[in-house]
């Protein structure tokens, strides 16, 4: 994968080759970015949407990219703060319209089964204790990479980690 | 990148979270069958679309609006009526309700969006709530929408 990094960061730093470049790039991450897209948001259409949001903001951001964080940070930046805002409004509709017809995630219905358990259980935590929940859990990603996607401190992040475990822990609990 | 510590960290929490750490588990993600080999060639397609000037792209200055959700509605409906008028193949309502007058700025419009946003509100639009920019008002109809009026 670094090899791969390497030959992305290499051909979108040249204009010749940017366009390449951002195409290997959109080959190379589309599946893990939608994956955490898609465990963030519950849903396809909703991580389908995020996805292209994340793409073409990260073709426009692309001169901005100089490298000082790893392109897969940067990627992964972009789509958790769509995400995010995306939760945030999907809050603030529900909290104006009181709507009973989108308010919140919709995991993938395998009831029965401790997957379908365990989203709920993500579901039901805050979208930061979430966001976090999800690159540490299933994205093993380092406290490091996740302090540049988040910005929150290594010593914040184990804490809300900490926290989502035994939120998770406890809603799975309850729910058995 | 994967993280060893995070590997092993599972293993850990076993103490803290037996029921969700007794095996590791990975709900499955799967979007629909071809969605991965197509997506390269939607995403040109919606970028294309973005990048598409005027007048695919209309701002409506919003001022004076109940709440968001009825400005949601507006969008989308706008947005409803402008889509085969300008033949856009999608476009996105994007609302800013952080800002004391609300803008809504239509650049590319979706199925899922538009019936999302009208889903979110009655369209109950009554005067005084105005639009500040007159062009909305030569796309909106009422006979468009049963329970919808406007100034």
């Amino acid at each position: 994968m670094d090899h791969a990094h390497r030959k992305i960061e290499a051909l979108i730093a040249k204009p010749e080759t940017r366009e390449k470049g951002f195409n290997t790039m959109v080959h190379t991450y589309q599946m893990p970015l939608y994956a955490h897209l898609r465990r963030m948001l519950g849903n396809h259409e909703d991580a389908d949407d995020a996805l292209q949001n994340t793409f073409i903001k990260a073709w426009r951001a692309l001169d901005a990219f100089r490298g000082d964080a790893a392109l897969y940070t940067w990627l992964y930046r972009i789509a958790s703060n769509e995400a995010l805002a995306l939760l945030r409004s999907r809050r603030a509709h529900a909290d104006i319209a009181h709507t009973h017809a989108h308010t919140g995630v919709h995991p993938t219905p395998t009831t029965g089964d401790i997957e379908s358990r365990l989203a709920a259980a993500i579901e039901a935590l805050p979208p930061r204790q979430r966001q976090v929940f999800l690159l540490r859990y299933y994205d093993e990603m380092s406290y490091d990479d996740m302090s540049h996607i988040t910005d929150l401190s290594t010593g914040a992040l184990k804490a809300s980690y900490f926290h989502a475990v035994k939120k998770v822990e406890e809603h799975l609990k309850a729910h058995l | 990148m994967k993280d060893p510590e995070a590997i092993e960290e599972k293993e850990l929490l076993r103490e803290v979270a037996p029921t969700l750490f007794k095996r590791v588990v990975h709900s499955p993600v799967e979007p629909p069958a071809g969605y991965h080999e197509a997506f390269a060639e939607r995403l040109q397609h919606r970028m294309a679309a973005v990048a598409t000037p005027t007048p695919k792209t209309r701002v409506l200055h919003v001022v004076s609006w109940r709440n968001m959700a009825i400005a949601a509605s507006v969008a989308a409906a706008v947005a409803l009526v402008l889509w085969p008028k300008h033949q856009a193949p999608t476009a996105l309502a994007d609302i800013q309700w952080d800002e004391p007058a609300l803008m809504v700025a239509l650049e590319y419009v979706d199925d899922a969006t538009l019936y999302n946003s009208l889903d979110l509100s009655e369209l109950h639009i009554e005067p005084p709530f105005v639009l500040s920019e007159d062009d909305a008002a030569e796309y909106l109809y009422p006979s468009d929408f049963t329970d919808f009026s406007f100034p």
